[in-house]
């Protein structure tokens, strides 16, 4: 996960790049735990929604992997099942902890 | 109104991620931009700044993007404004319905930010090129105006133009509109249209003419570029085979100096202070049909006390029953020349009636406008 690459082929400066993952990072994290009390409601569409959102911006911004875990639950909760939705989000939560920890080792603007 | 010449984008996404990325795209490819993260709110800025293209995501909670263009297109202000839709890959509907709905393309998430800005420079290049910039100008100029060009000035309202009035309307909405501009401390505009036929919703033209003319006819414009700017603007706007016919008078005081444009209108009457009144006869195109088009021009010298009238159709239609034309045209000029010794803001009731004593059985709207110098 090289930022500077990333960056490169989205058109943008480091520091561009750098400022939209911090917000990345944010919404992804709160929409996280929005996912977790709709899980706790039982509550597919919100977890699909919720899902579509986080898949949408990682692909964006070209997080691949974790666009496809995101795609994973969002199509599982389209299809009523949140299984293991439970086991997506954590994974979702480490992936989120990765880039931050890549985040972290630029330079805060 | 800024004077940002840049060409603005609105974004629409609820996904602030993907808002903050197409945002630093389009900026840094020197683009104004302006984001909404909903519907309702997009609307507003859209209504507001008049981007000069939109990109729409489609899903979003409560006001979706379809309902969203829905509600774009049906405004006025903001028909024109190309709309991009942002859709994901698989959504081959909200596609088909993207594009039905007035879209002029859409957008695959996940995007990439060059194929974003190849498509926004595309359409807005396309938009430039079928005129739709011209259009939303005109737009633009109808949102703006609606509320304040439904009044009409008055002598009270502008006592150094020296003109009085006289207006009836059939209807709320009447098909005669006039204004008077203050083009500069001595000089004044005076213009008087008549739009052909009742049956079209006449007001938000009206309120485009009036707005127009304010653009149009600051004191580097000749008379006859005024009216021909107008025209042209008109031309786009107007609904398929609809016109107004127009006679404008733009008197500078300083200069004692009158120049008279018709464009298809009944001519204006001359009443000198001494002497006869005079018929001022000139071909001219109506206004809102062709662009490239002819308008009657004439110039002349004034002196003080001197007075000018114009008017609209509805006078003449009430005497065409038993006269030819240059017969009702005579009436008219002696009506004129008959109430030299009434002040200027009476003079035009007192003509319309001694035309039409039974004004209250007219069948078309009248106005009719006196200025004296």
């Amino acid at each position: 996960m090289h930022f500077q690459e990333l960056a490169h082929s989205l058109g943008l400066e480091l520091d561009e790049f750098t400022a939209l993952v911090a917000l990345f990072l944010e919404t992804s994290r709160a929409d996280l735990d929005r996912l977790v009390t709709a899980l706790e409601n039982a509550d597919a569409d919100r977890v699909k929604e919720l899902a579509h959102s986080i898949k949408g911006s990682a692909g964006n911004l070209g997080f691949s992997d974790l666009a496809n875990e995101a795609r994973q639950l969002e199509m599982n909760a389209r299809n009523s099942n949140l299984s293991n939705a439970m086991g997506l989000i954590q994974i979702l939560s480490e992936k989120l902890d990765l880039i931050d920890q890549v985040l972290s080792t630029y330079p805060i603007l | 109104m800024d004077t940002d010449n840049r060409l603005s984008i609105l974004i629409v996404d609820d996904n602030p991620v993907n808002l903050k990325l197409l945002e630093t795209i389009l900026t840094k490819d020197g683009y104004r931009v302006f984001s909404a993260a909903d519907g309702p709110s997009a609307r507003k800025l859209a209504a507001h700044e008049r981007p000069d293209l939109i990109l729409l995501d489609i899903r979003m909670p409560e006001e979706d993007g379809f309902e969203v263009i829905k509600l774009l297109k049906k405004n006025a202000g903001t028909m024109a404004i190309p709309v991009i839709f942002l859709t994901g890959v698989s959504e081959i509907d909200a596609k088909l319905s993207g594009f039905e709905l007035g879209a002029v393309d859409y957008i695959t998430k996940p995007f990439h930010p060059r194929e974003v800005l190849a498509r926004v420079r595309l359409h807005l290049k396309l938009s430039i090129a079928t005129n739709s910039m011209i259009a939303s100008q005109a737009e633009k100029l109808k949102q703006i105006t609606e509320a304040q060009a439904a009044l009409l000035t008055t002598p009270a309202m502008q006592p150094e133009a020296r003109f009085g009035v006289y207006y009836h309307a059939l209807q709320e909405a009447g098909g005669d509109f006039y204004d008077v501009l203050a083009i500069s401390q001595s000089i004044f505009g005076y213009f008087l249209a008549d739009f052909s036929g009742h049956d079209i919703k006449t007001s938000y033209l009206t309120a485009s003419v009036k707005a127009l003319l304010k653009q149009n006819t600051s004191p580097v414009y000749q008379p006859l570029e005024s009216m021909k700017m107008i025209n042209d603007v008109l031309a786009e706007i107007m609904p398929e085979g609809k016109y107004l016919t127009a006679c404008y008078a733009r008197l500078n005081r300083k200069a004692k100096q009158m120049i008279l444009i018709n464009a298809g209108h009944p001519p204006m009457i001359y009443v000198p202070k001494q002497g006869q009144a005079e018929i001022m006869e000139m071909e001219g195109d109506v206004l809102g049909i062709f662009k490239d088009v002819y308008f009657g021009q004439r110039q002349m010298e004034v002196a003080a006390g001197d007075r000018f009238f114009l008017y609209s159709d509805g006078l003449i239609e009430s005497l065409a029953e038993k006269n030819v034309w240059t017969q009702n045209l005579e009436i008219i000029r002696r009506a004129c020349e008959s109430v030299r010794d009434l002040p200027i803001e009476t003079a035009p009731g007192e003509i319309a009636q001694i035309l039409r004593p039974g004004a209250f059985q007219a069948e078309d709207d009248v106005v009719v406008m006196g200025v004296e110098i």
